[in-house]
C-alpha cells in the first residue's frame, strides 16, 4: 500500500468517525405537541392559545448542554420566544422546550409558526412545513356541587376538589388554555330529590338541565347558555343497597358525576365528548366506530342506531383497563403537567385510575374538526352566572316565547304518558324561533283552533349510559324547547302522529306578584329570608323562580337562578355564597303554568368575595436544580369568573417574584426550600394567597 | 549541604574543645549564650471537629460533619539566646519552628430530601493537611553547675504561638439521580492562622567543649490553646475548632558562649 493510499484510508476513517458522532448527535425531527404528538394520519392540527411543548427527537440519547441548546419560536415571520431546554438528570433521546408561562410564548396566538431548534450545537427547523395554530370554539360548562338526598340522608360534597376537574378536559381537548369556560355555580339544594329512586334521579337531572336559560333550547350557543351542566354529588353512603354510583344522565345538557370518583376528571371529558358524538370506548358501551373506533375485541351498541356493533379498525385494549390503547409511540404528552406519558387509554373508556386516561388520535382529531368556530361570530361568553332570559313578561322584547319542558314515555299513547313541568312565557328579541313540524310536536292554537305556531320535539330514549355502563334505554325521557307564543294563543297541544296527547290551556289572566320583602337593611351578607305575595284570578297553581343579579347595571351580568319552580311564596337566600355587588337585586318570577310575571327587589349591596385559590399538589415536592417546576393553581372568583394572568402572582420566599398565571413553569429555581405563594387579586382588590413548599436540591452541594 | 554543615559543626567543636579544658566548673561559662537545637515533638497533638447543623433543605433534620485530624509528630528546630543578669539567674528567648503534614479522616451525613430520617453518608481521608507552629518562648533562667564542664539551665516563662493549619472547610458532593445517595466531588480546604499566648517550662543541659562552644540537650514543654474557624459554605454555621499548640519537645544541639 502506498503512502498516499494509507493517508486516504486514515482520512476516510476519521471522516467516518466524525460523521458517526455527528449523526448520533443529530436532531431527527421536531415535534410540536399539544396533547398527542403523533396525530391521526399525520395531521398537523394545532390550537391557538393552547399550551404547547416543542420537542427535539434525537437520533440517540444525548446529554444536554444548555449553553448550546435552545428553540426559537417564530410566528408569521416574527420571533416570539427563545426557549431554554428542560434539563433532565441524564442523557435523553427527546429534548423538551416548555414555555415558562403562556405570555412568554405570545400566548400561542393564531398564526403560522416556524420552530428552529438547536441541541448541543446541532440545528433543525420546521421551515417548509406549515404549522398553523387555529382558533377553536370555547366550551361553556357550568359546574356546581349538589346537596344530595340518598334515601333521606342529605349529604353535601365534602370538599372543593371538583372545582378543578375541568383541567383534564382542557388538557386533552383541542381547545385553548382558556377554552373551557368552567363556571362555578352555587351549591344546588336538591335535597327534595331522592336519587335512590328513578323519580329522584330525574328530578335532579331536571333541576340541572333547567339551569340553562330557556332560550338555550332554541340556540345552544346563545348568551348565557352552557354546553354542559355538571352537577357533582357526594359518593353514595356506604352500606346502601344499590351499589357503586359514578354518575348518570338523562341526556343533554346535564350530567351528574360523583365528585370523589377516582376518575371523575376523565368522566367530565368523557361526558362532554358525547355531545360531539364521540362514543364510549369501554366494552359494552355506545360505539361510534367512525369517530373513535374501539378495540376490535369490544362489543357494544351503535351510538346512533343502538344496533349491536363491533369496530374493526384494529384497535387494541389498554391492559387492565376497559379502554382503547393509546401507545406511548403516539407521544401522549401532558403539557405543563406530567410531561411525556406511557401507554394510556382513551378517556372514553372506563375502569381505570385517572392517570390511565388521555386523548387518542381519533378523539383529538374528531373534536378538532367539530370545534371549528361556529359560522358567524362566536357568541360572546357571559361569565359567572346562569341567566334567565333577559326579557321576561313586563320587560322589553319584540316576541313572546314559551319555554316548555316535561317527560314523555317511550310508548306514547295517551295523556297519562305525558308529564309536564311548569312552563314559562317570556319576551325575547334575540333568538329566532322558527316553526318546525314533526310526528312529535307541540303546537300553539288560537281561539278558532288554528295552529299559530309549531315546534317539533326531539326525544331521545336511547342514550350512552353512565360511564362504564351499557347504553341507557329510558322508558321515560325528557323534552324541552321553545315555541312562539303569539297573541291570541288559547292553548298548546302535544301531538304524536297526529293524535293530541295533552292540551295545556292558556289561562286568561296573568298571575300577579308583589311585595317582595327582604327584611331590614341595604347590605346582605348571609342567609336571608325573603317572601312575596302572589295571586292568580284563574286560581291556577303558581310556581316561583328566585333569581339574583349582583349588578343590574352591568351589561353582561344576568340573573342567576337560586330556586326553580318552588311552590311556597318564601325562600332563604344565602348571600355569603353569592357574588358581591353594589347594585344587586333579587327577582321572583311567578308562573301559572304558561303565563308569567315577576317582581324585583330594591337594589341592595352584597359584599365582594375574595378569590378562591387552590394550588395543585405537585407530583413531587423535591426537584433537582435546573428541572422545570410546574406550578399550577385553580383560581375562581365569584365576581370576575376568570382572573387575568397578571392578577395571579407567584412568589418565593427565597427568590421573590417568580412569575404570573394559573400555570407557571419555574425554571432554574435557586437551591433551597422554597415556600411558593400564589396571590390572586380580583377586580375589587380582594386577594387570597395560598402556599406550597418546594425543595430544590442543587446538583452540586457544599457542606458544611 | 547537610554534609557541609556537618563538617563545619565538627570543625567548630574540635576548635572549641581545646580552651575549654583549661576552665573551672561554673553555671554560666559566659555572660551570654546561644542555643541551636534540633528537636523532636513526640506527643499527641491531634484534634477533631464535630458539627451538627440544621439542613437547609430538610429543615427538620441535621447535617452532621465530623473530622479527626491526626497527630503531627516529628522534628522541629529552635534557636535561643540567654543573658546572665545576676548570679545564677538570667533571661532568655527561644524561637521554635515546627512543620508537618498530616491526615484528616472525615465523614458527612446529609438528610435524604425525599425520605425522612434516611440520611446519606460520605466519608474519606484527606492527606497533606499542613500544620506549622512558630513559637517565641520568653524564659526566666536559672543555672546550676553539674561538675566542671556541665550545667543544667532551668527555664520557664510565657510563650507566643503562631499556628497555621490546613482545615477541611467543606465537602463538595453531587446528588445522585433519585437522591438515594451522594457522591464526593472534592474536599475544600482552607488555611487558618491563629496566634495564642501560652507558657513554657524546660531544662537545658550543656556540656562545655571550650570557652565559646558546647553541646547540650533540651527538654521543653510548652502549651497554648487555639480556636480556629475555617469558614463555612453555608451561612450562619459557626466553626470553632479547638486545638493545642506546642507540647513536649526534646532535642540536642550546639551551644555558643560569649
Amino acid at each position: 500500500m502506498g503512502q498516499r493510499k494509507c493517508a486516504l484510508l486514515v482520512l476516510t476513517l476519521l471522516f467516518a468517525v466524525f460523521a458517526h458522532r455527528a449523526q448520533a448527535q443529530a436532531i431527527q425531527s421536531i415535534q410540536i405537541n399539544q396533547a398527542i404528538g403523533v396525530q391521526k394520519n399525520g395531521a398537523l392540527k394545532f390550537v391557538a392559545g393552547k399550551d404547547t411543548v416543542v420537542r427535539a427527537l434525537m437520533a440517540s440519547a444525548v446529554t444536554v448542554d444548555p449553553a448550546q441548546t435552545s428553540a426559537n419560536i417564530t410566528r408569521d415571520g416574527t420571533l416570539v420566544a427563545t426557549l431554554t431546554p428542560s434539563l433532565p438528570s441524564g442523557p435523553v433521546s427527546i429534548v423538551d422546550f416548555v414555555c415558562p408561562n403562556r405570555a412568554a410564548c405570545g400566548n400561542w396566538a393564531a398564526g403560522s409558526y416556524v420552530f428552529d431548534v438547536r441541541v448541543n450545537g446541532q440545528s433543525a427547523t420546521t421551515s417548509g412545513t406549515t404549522y398553523r395554530f387555529q382558533v377553536r370554539d370555547r366550551l361553556r360548562v357550568l359546574a356546581l356541587a349538589v346537596k344530595t338526598n340518598y334515601n333521606g340522608t342529605i349529604v353535601s360534597v365534602a370538599n372543593d376538589s371538583w372545582k378543578s376537574l375541568w383541567e383534564f378536559t382542557r388538557n386533552v381537548y383541542p381547545v385553548a388554555a382558556d377554552g373551557i369556560a368552567w363556571t362555578i355555580g352555587p351549591e344546588l339544594d336538591a335535597s327534595a330529590a331522592n336519587v335512590e329512586s328513578n323519580d329522584g334521579q330525574y328530578a335532579l337531572w331536571d333541576m340541572l338541565a333547567k339551569l340553562n336559560p330557556a332560550h338555550c333550547a332554541a340556540n345552544r350557543k346563545g348568551d348565557g347558555c352552557f354546553d354542559k351542566i355538571v352537577g357533582f354529588i357526594p359518593a353514595r353512603a356506604g352500606g346502601y343497597p344499590n351499589g357503586r354510583l359514578q354518575g348518570y344522565t338523562f341526556g343533554n345538557p346535564a350530567n351528574i358525576v360523583v365528585a370523589s370518583d377516582e376518575d371523575a376528571a376523565a368522566t367530565v371529558a368523557h361526558e362532554i365528548a358525547h355531545n360531539y358524538q364521540i362514543g364510549d370506548a369501554y366494552d359494552g358501551g355506545s360505539f361510534n366506530c367512525v369517530a373513535n373506533p374501539t378495540p376490535d375485541a369490544f362489543s357494544g351498541k351503535d351510538f346512533t342506531t343502538q344496533a349491536p356493533v363491533k369496530c374493526t379498525a384494529g384497535k387494541v385494549t389498554l391492559p387492565s383497563v376497559s379502554a382503547t390503547l393509546i401507545p406511548a409511540a403516539h407521544h401522549p404528552y401532558d403539557v405543563g403537567g406530567r410531561g411525556a406519558l406511557p401507554d394510556v387509554g382513551e378517556y372514553m373508556g372506563s375502569g381505570g385510575p385517572q392517570a390511565a386516561f388521555w386523548t387518542s388520535q381519533d378523539a383529538y382529531d374528531w373534536l378538532f374538526d367539530r370545534l371549528a368556530p361556529s359560522a358567524g361570530a362566536s357568541p360572546a361568553f357571559v361569565p359567572t352566572f346562569v341567566s334567565r332570559p333577559t326579557a321576561v313578561v313586563g320587560s322589553t322584547g319584540s316576541q313572546r316565547l314559551l319555554e316548555f319542558s316535561g317527560f314523555l314515555k317511550r310508548a306514547l299513547a295517551s295523556s297519562a304518558d305525558v308529564r309536564l313541568d311548569p312552563w314559562q312565557s317570556f319576551l325575547d328579541d334575540v333568538d329566532v324561533v322558527p316553526d318546525t313540524t314533526g310526528t312529535l310536536m307541540i303546537a300553539a292554537l288560537n281561539a278558532a283552533g288554528q295552529r299559530v305556531a309549531t315546534t317539533a320535539l326531539s326525544v331521545k330514549f336511547d342514550l350512552p349510559g353512565p360511564k362504564g355502563q351499557a347504553p341507557a334505554q329510558l322508558s321515560e325521557a325528557p323534552f324541552e324547547g321553545v315555541i312562539k307564543f303569539p297573541t291570541g294563543t288559547t292553548k298548546f297541544q302535544i301531538i304524536n302522529n297526529g293524535n293530541v296527547l295533552r292540551e295545556v290551556l292558556v289561562s286568561p289572566n296573568v298571575p300577579v306578584i308583589s311585595n317582595l320583602s327582604m327584611g331590614v337593611g341595604s347590605v346582605f351578607t348571609g342567609p336571608t329570608a325573603i317572601s312575596w305575595t302572589a295571586s292568580d284570578a284563574d286560581r291556577d297553581t303558581l310556581t316561583y323562580d328566585v333569581e339574583y343579579d349582583p349588578d343590574v347595571s352591568a351589561p353582561h351580568n344576568d340573573f342567576e337562578e337560586i330556586y326553580d319552580n318552588i311552590l311556597n311564596a318564601n325562600a332563604v337566600v344565602d348571600f355569603s355564597k353569592l357574588p358581591g355587588g353594589n347594585r344587586a337585586k333579587i327577582r321572583v318570577t311567578v308562573s301559572d303554568g304558561v303565563n308569567t310575571a315577576f317582581v324585583d327587589s330594591p337594589e341592595f349591596r352584597v359584599p365582594f368575595k375574595a378569590p378562591d385559590v387552590s394550588i395543585k399538589t405537585l407530583s413531587q415536592a423535591v426537584f433537582r436544580q435546573g428541572a422545570d417546576v410546574v406550578l399550577h393553581a385553580n383560581v375562581e372568583d365569584l365576581q370576575d369568573g376568570e382572573l387575568p394572568e397578571a392578577s395571579l402572582v407567584w412568589t418565593s420566599d427565597l427568590s421573590g417574584r417568580i412569575g404570573t398565571g394559573e400555570t407557571y413553569v419555574a425554571k432554574n429555581l435557586a437551591g433551597g426550600q422554597h415556600t411558593i405563594t400564589l396571590t390572586a387579586t380580583n377586580s375589587a382588590g380582594l386577594a387570597t394567597s395560598k402556599s406550597i413548599t418546594v425543595t430544590v436540591v442543587p446538583t452540586v452541594r457544599r457542606l458544611p | 549541604m547537610i554534609r557541609l554543615a556537618s563538617a563545619c559543626l565538627a570543625v567548630c567543636l574540635v576548635a572549641a574543645a581545646v580552651p575549654a579544658a583549661a576552665q573551672g566548673p561554673q553555671a554560666w561559662p559566659a555572660r551570654a549564650f546561644v542555643t541551636i537545637d534540633a528537636t523532636y515533638q513526640p506527643l499527641d497533638n491531634g484534634f477533631s471537629e464535630s458539627l451538627s447543623t440544621t439542613d437547609a433543605l430538610m429543615k427538620t433534620e441535621k447535617d452532621v460533619f465530623n473530622a479527626t485530624y491526626g497527630s503531627t509528630r516529628g522534628p522541629a528546630f529552635d534557636v535561643g539566646t540567654g543573658v546572665r543578669l545576676a548570679g545564677a539567674f538570667g533571661v532568655g528567648v527561644t524561637g521554635a519552628w515546627f512543620q508537618r503534614k498530616g491526615d484528616v479522616a472525615w465523614d458527612l451525613s446529609v438528610p435524604n430530601p425525599l425520605v425522612a430520617n434516611r440520611p446519606r453518608a460520605l466519608n474519606g481521608t484527606a492527606t497533606g493537611m499542613n500544620r506549622r507552629e512558630a513559637a517565641v518562648h520568653v524564659q526566666a533562667l536559672y543555672g546550676v553547675p553539674l561538675g566542671a564542664k556541665a550545667r543544667i539551665m532551668f527555664s520557664a516563662g510565657p510563650s507566643l504561638f503562631s499556628v497555621r493549619q490546613d482545615l477541611v472547610q467543606s465537602i463538595d458532593f453531587t446528588e445522585v439521580t433519585g437522591f438515594a445517595s451522594i457522591r464526593l466531588n472534592q474536599i475544600v480546604a482552607s488555611t487558618v492562622t491563629r496566634t495564642a499566648v501560652g507558657y513554657n517550662v524546660g531544662a537545658d543541659i550543656t556540656w562545655s567543649l571550650g570557652a565559646h562552644v558546647g553541646v547540650g540537650t533540651v527538654t521543653r514543654y510548652s502549651r497554648a490553646s487555639v480556636t480556629m474557624d475555617p469558614g463555612a459554605a453555608s451561612a450562619g454555621v459557626p466553626r470553632a475548632i479547638a486545638s493545642n499548640a506546642g507540647g513536649l519537645q526534646v532535642g540536642a544541639g550546639i551551644r555558643l558562649f560569649f
